[in-house]
């Protein structure tokens, strides 16, 4: 098993009646609800936090791209990752992701990728989101309906232009250039491990296999849910036979640890909810644009009722129930990730050992306990399976 | 009611079909209905009284196939429908009407292609950019915010008529995916912002054109949209309806067509 440490970095100031008070979390949040001199302090707690976890045991650091939020502050990943490449050793850094259809001309994350692969030692892995309908469509202006041929041509691009060892002309319908030749190259040859994250669409699981991807499932729906994507998903990778090596996908985790289940939910309840109440806050008409879905999945798509007002109210035993949260002593975190990750042939968790509100000795103290006291417990688990998807010169972990 | 028939045509050598409806009898004239597909029945009767009514949906909207091999620009869309107007058989100079986002392919059509268009009707027109009176983000509303935007009175038939899925579940599922692809249609070609540099080409319009508006639109604010319109268009006229907003064509249908007819019959 493999596990890394996901951080959203979250701005975790926001006012209390922030879902009352704003119309969303995303896209038009207030620009004087955010303090930069608190944002900085943010940044150090955040990146303090994710060096530790290169020194507790964790094979890998997850940062993430989003924008005009205050859900998570890194509109650069590549920023908070060429800091840690300098910051940490032995583990990967996992950019989950770039969202490259975004950038223009997309070897423009190449580029930052290669840097970081040098900088790094050849730590990093590639992760290609094609973003969400907030960041990409109402923040970064991107046409919904063409979205996603423009990510996949960006993907083709980056991945040809570490690969190819002379210069080459790439004519392509939103990205033409005469010449192709970036400078540095990343250290992994032939090129960094790439993951997908994704929602969930046939189609992106057709097209992880088609290009050897990894598949990470980015759902904040819980292990219940990821359960029949799972179900799903491992058929699609049989008819491509290719192995079902459990590396070759990953979910997202909330994880909290404490000394028991009362302990736990002391420790966590009220962050957890935080995440769900302000941070998932975002206007409804933000979040699917027209088009950003492919047509196979717009059948239900569009509400009729009057109503504007979308104020997620979540609560502890709900999300618990809902196997959004894996709690308790490390004992009850370690039989629940071993059932979890046996069931549905997982080879990769990345934990979230920070959310929402949680203050930087807590979450100390949650990734402490997690990498200390329960991660060692399950590196055996799938040792018959080679990682494919690990960047070539970060540590493997004993027993991974 | 007049009779009607429904025709489907192909574009782009074939790669693109679109569903036509075809109304009345008379001279031709080429309607271009708006981003919520071809919802207004009253006043498309209303025009084919003394008029053949072409009324196509746009590739991407329910009915068409082949969307994807037009690209989001002015230009292919522009070539589209003259591709569309030579399958039908109009050459020579018809008369078009477009509303909202049908008026921004209408007003296109009459800037690429002047001698195609006898006399011009644009209502509610997207396709220009004030800042001083920017537009709602239509693709960026939920439902109800959407139904307060685009119609004066949500409580009126009309807008009862436009939100309200059919009973029946399957009708429900079809009536949702065919808002659903007119919404992408349209935002294929207007994302994120409507002015794709029609204000360059205005010059080139030599049609007679009337713009017509509802007093209230929410949208495309009356006032300073006409204003800049008929800067652009010193042949203009324009006439604003009391009390309609965006959807005027289903709001005010009588009075809309009215207006239309007799700026057809003008000259």
């Amino acid at each position: 098993m493999k596990f890394y440490f996901f951080h959203l970095m979250p701005y975790r100031h926001l006012p209390d009646n922030f879902s009352e008070e704003h119309h969303s979390v995303w896209v038009d949040i207030p620009s004087n609800l955010l303090d930069p001199q608190k944002t900085g302090q943010l940044y150090d707690e955040y990146i303090d936090e994710l060096v530790l976890a290169s020194t507790l045991g964790y094979d890998g650091v997850c940062v993430n791209e989003h924008h005009q939020n205050g859900y998570g502050l890194m509109p650069s990943p590549n920023i908070i990752a060429a800091a840690l490449a300098r910051q940490t050793k032995d583990v990967a850094i996992v950019l989950l992701g770039d969202s490259i259809a975004l950038y223009n001309p997309p070897t423009r994350v190449a580029e930052e990728i290669a840097m970081l692969d040098c900088m790094s030692g050849g730590r990093i892995v590639a992760g290609f989101p094609v973003g969400t309908s907030m960041d990409t469509n109402y923040c970064y202006g991107q046409n919904p309906v063409t979205l996603r041929e423009k990510y996949r041509e960006a993907e083709e691009l980056i991945t040809r232009s570490w690969a190819e060892p002379e210069p080459f002309a790439f004519n392509g319908r939103y990205t033409q250039l005469r010449y192709v030749n970036i400078w540095p190259r990343p250290i992994q040859q032939p090129r960094p491990p790439i993951w997908i994250p994704g929602g969930g669409s046939v189609e992106t699981w057709d097209w992880v296999c088609q290009r050897g991807h990894m598949y990470a499932a980015l759902s904040f729906s819980g292990f219940k849910r990821s359960q029949k994507t799972f179900e799903e998903f491992w058929p699609v990778v049989d008819s491509y036979d290719l192995p079902r090596n459990p590396y070759r996908a990953g979910i997202i985790q909330f994880i909290g640890v404490g000394d028991s289940e009362e302990h736990a939910e002391e420790l966590y309840a009220e962050h957890i909810e935080w995440f769900y109440n302000k941070t998932q806050h975002v206007y409804g008409g933000f979040i699917d644009a027209p088009g950003y879905r492919t047509e196979k999945t717009i059948a239900g798509g569009f509400t009729t009722e009057y109503t504007d007002v979308r104020i997620i109210e979540r609560k502890w035993a709900q999300l618990v129930d809902e196997g959004v949260i894996i709690h308790g002593s490390p004992k009850q975190v370690t039989e629940k990730l071993e059932w979890l990750v046996k069931e549905i042939n997982l080879g990769v968790i990345m934990a979230m050992a920070h959310f929402g509100s949680m203050p930087h000795e807590t979450a100390k103290y949650n990734m402490t306990r997690l990498a200390r006291e329960v991660l060692p417990n399950l590196r055996h688990i799938h040792s018959e399976w080679e990682d494919e998807w690990y960047p070539q010169n970060a540590r493997r972990a004993p027993g991974a | 009611m007049p009779d009607r028939e429904e025709r489907r045509v192909r574009t782009f050598d074939g790669a693109v079909e679109v569903p036509v409806r075809i109304t009345g009898e008379g001279p031709p004239l080429l309607y271009l209905h708006g981003t919520f597909g071809l919802v207004e029945d009253e006043f498309i009767d209303a025009l084919a009284d003394g008029a053949t009514v072409y009324a196509p949906s746009p590739p991407g909207f329910e009915g068409s196939e082949g969307a994807e091999f037009v690209h989001e620009d002015v230009t292919e869309i522009t070539l589209h429908h003259d591709d569309l107007l030579r399958a039908l058989g109009l050459e020579g100079p018809i008369d078009v009407v477009g509303h909202s986002f049908g008026a921004f392919l209408a007003e296109e059509i009459a800037a690429f292609y002047p001698s195609r268009v006898r006399r011009l009707a644009l209502i509610s027109a997207l396709g220009l950019w004030l800042e001083e009176a920017p537009q709602p983000d239509l693709f960026g509303l939920t439902p109800g915010t959407l139904a307060r935007t685009i119609f004066a009175d949500i409580e009126s038939p009309a807008a009862r008529r436009m939100f309200t899925p059919p009973a029946d579940r399957e009708e429900a599922r079809l009536w949702n995916r065919a808002r659903r692809r007119g919404l992408i249609g349209a935002a294929k070609y207007l994302w994120p912002l409507p002015d794709k540099g029609f204000r360059r080409r205005a010059y080139r319009v030599s049609a007679p054109t009337l713009l017509l508006w509802g007093s209230e639109d929410a949208v495309v604010p009356a006032g300073p949209y006409v204003d800049a319109y008929r800067a652009l268009l010193p042949d203009a006229t324009a006439e604003v309806l009391p009390g309609a907003s965006h959807m005027l064509v289903e709001e005010q249908p009588a009075e809309a067509a009215r207006a239309v007819l007799s700026h057809l019959r003008g000259a």
